[in-house]
């Protein structure tokens, strides 16, 4: 602990100034948990990990643990919608791993579709190379690879 | 619930390590000893989840990681350092100031408003868990996503590493990140068998509490109670801090391991000891272990050694920043890929570095993640602003002997800022989406560099007159155990 070589000096002003720190420091911390509750109302599962988890959880018990499968969906790659899609159902699934199929090089057995509106599941499989093995609802389809 | 075993372990391990390697770190002002003891706790959730981290990997990678053997390496860990502190322990190692015993009268009062602000807090990081318990988007994109693989046994753990990972999209796809985070939280879950969610939580409050306790008591215990409560409350105040807290990210981390680095270095600059060297290595080796902006700092850090402790500090802190290093490199030997944001050639990176506008535009973004560290009103910055005005400046040797300290945080500062000038990625989205972050890293090392310069409250009222009734404080028993450097 250092000491002063210049003695006492403005105690009441070092007072006044510390408790105002410290109020100013309790009102500000006050107002951080008001703007975090807000946040939460307005955005509870921001990213939709935990709501992935559970449409998703018919498709983590059919495929095993070292699984790899693969990615279909109606959202658009270059949309804003897309990756925070993705990557609900990456976590949901991990550790499977899901790949993109327009970017790796081979097709996995099984895909996983995301859907987030009805549209035609055969034909959006179809155009991966790929069929419809279940459909487990609310947007969730595991498809199969077509056989060649 | 059986996940909380392995964290216990690993905080016990940490507390044997923390007590044998940095009391003599910690002084008690005024014959307090919670001071001590609490930044003593503080590093031992820095050094044993640490260890348990770089175990677990490695444990991993020589695909032996399973609920037993995870189990045993916390285990271990735990003997291992008990057997450390049972070796080399002292008797009552925490120094009792010698200093006159200069009080200031209010600080029990900024005490209680430092412990409403940590309760404060705690219910911020309470309700934003509730609503996203897998954290924010790197949460779930990165450090749980990776931990999961890493929990998934041998047959999945590379995928961590993988080109693969999160889809191969910028942004998304880091397979070189260090792995402290994911690793810890791997330990836990490979331990309990499920992906428990509680996980991730629970180390994420650890790590920001831990963060908020180094801060608030190492700067008690080695200035003054009264600092220290401030440096707490103005942290609190900090919306930079407590927004990151619970979003389950490393930026907290590695601004905790980056405190502990300076706060020990500072310690052996008065203590020279081994042990303490040890420590801050330690603390230095995780630093590139938990972020890959922790390595320039690192690096400056053991630059500033070098050249402050001369060749045998540094032959001691590379001694303990090893298990760090050495599990980064391993990392860095076997991830897939390349980090998509660095240019693919100099040329590349000469065109970025001559546009002075990428220069001028990540200056804004600095500056906006300053503005936005806290509310207007009670700025953390114009608070200690004010501290500064009102508790005035150290002498000028105080000060210019401790502005070394500054080197590993500019170093880190800088390493972001020319991460920026060369990123391949739109230059306003990456600056929107991490320069927060960034500053979340340095911003509990600023308060704690900002408040070693100032005099203490304490330090402007006279010395006191009456007598206390502990004979420690009142200087009767006062003592400074003999600096017996093992």
């Amino acid at each position: 602990m250092s000491n002063s070589q210049n003695g006492p000096s403005r105690p009441q002003a070092v007072t006044a100034v510390c408790s105002i720190v410290a109020v100013l420091s309790l009102l500000a911390a006050m107002n951080s948990y008001q703007t975090s509750s807000a946040y939460a109302q307005q955005f509870p599962d921001a990213y939709g990990a935990a709501r992935a988890e559970v449409r998703f959880a018919p498709i983590a018990a059919q495929i095993p643990v070292n699984g790899v499968v693969g990615y279909i969906t109606d959202l658009d790659p270059a949309g804003t919608s897309f990756a925070p899609a993705f990557l609900a159902v990456q976590y949901a699934l991990a550790p499977r791993q899901v790949v993109l199929l327009q970017t790796s090089s081979n097709k996995p057995e099984w895909a996983v579709g995301n859907f987030s509106k009805p549209v035609d599941y055969a034909a959006a499989g179809a155009a991966a190379g790929y069929e419809v093995a279940r459909e487990e609802g609310n947007g969730v389809i595991l498809f199969r690879r077509k056989s060649s | 619930m059986f996940w909380l075993l392995p964290l216990l372990l690993s905080l016990v391990s940490g507390w044997f390590l923390s007590r044998t390697l940095t009391s003599r770190a910690w002084t008690s002002p005024a014959g307090l000893s919670w001071p001590a003891r609490g930044a003593e706790a503080a590093l031992a959730i820095l050094f044993g989840p640490g260890l348990a981290s770089i175990g677990f990997f490695l444990l991993t990678v020589a695909n032996f990681a399973g609920k037993l053997s995870a189990l045993g390496t916390a285990a271990a860990l735990a003997l291992l350092s008990a057997g450390v502190w049972w070796k080399y322990s002292q008797p009552d190692p925490i120094r009792v100031d010698a200093q006159p015993d200069r009080q200031f009268p209010w600080k029990w009062i900024l005490l209680g408003a430092a412990v409403v602000g940590s309760a404060l807090f705690l219910l911020d990081f309470q309700t934003a868990s509730s609503a996203n318990p897998n954290g924010e988007w790197d949460a779930t994109a990165i450090w749980n996503l990776r931990a999961r693989f890493l929990a998934g046994g041998t047959e999945t753990w590379k995928r961590a590493v993988s080109a693969e990972i999160g889809g191969r999209m910028t942004g998304s796809a880091h397979p070189g990140y260090p792995l402290f985070l994911s690793s810890f939280l791997a330990l836990q879950w490979t331990a309990a068998g499920n992906s428990e969610v509680a996980v991730p939580i629970a180390a994420s409050l650890l790590f920001s509490l831990g963060l908020w306790i180094l801060l608030t008591t190492g700067l008690a215990s080695r200035r003054s109670v009264s600092l220290g409560a401030l440096a707490g409350l103005v942290l609190v105040a900090s919306e930079v801090f407590v927004s990151q807290a619970a979003s389950q990210y490393s930026d907290l981390l590695l601004g905790f391991a980056f405190l502990a680095v300076l706060m020990l270095l500072d310690a052996a600059s008065e203590h020279a000891s081994r042990r303490l060297w040890i420590a801050a290595g330690l603390a230095a080796g995780f630093a590139p272990w938990i972020k890959n902006e922790g390595l320039p700092f690192t690096l400056a850090a053991l630059a500033v050694v070098a050249w402050k402790f001369r060749r045998r500090g540094l032959a001691w802190t590379a001694v303990g920043a090893a298990p760090g290093l050495l599990a980064t490199f391993i990392l860095k030997l076997i991830s897939e890929g390349r980090e998509s944001m660095f240019p693919a050639t100099l040329g590349d990176a000469f065109s970025k570095i001559a546009d002075v506008s990428r220069w001028w535009q990540i200056l804004l973004g600095f500056g906006k993640a300053i503005w936005d560290a806290g509310t207007p009103w009670a700025h953390p910055v114009l608070l200690l602003i004010a501290l500064g005005m009102v508790l005035g400046f150290r002498l000028p040797a105080e000060r210019r002997a401790r502005f070394w300290l500054w080197i590993p945080i500019l170093a880190a500062l800088a390493a972001e800022y020319g991460l920026y000038i060369v990123t391949t990625a739109d230059l306003t989205w990456h600056i929107s989406t991490s320069v927060g972050r960034l500053l979340a890293q340095l911003w509990p090392s600023l308060i704690w560099l900002t408040l070693i310069l100032l005099k203490t409250p304490e330090e402007h009222f006279p010395l006191s007159t009456i007598p206390s009734a502990d004979p420690i404080a009142s200087g009767k028993k006062k003592r400074v155990r003999a600096q017996s450097t093992p």
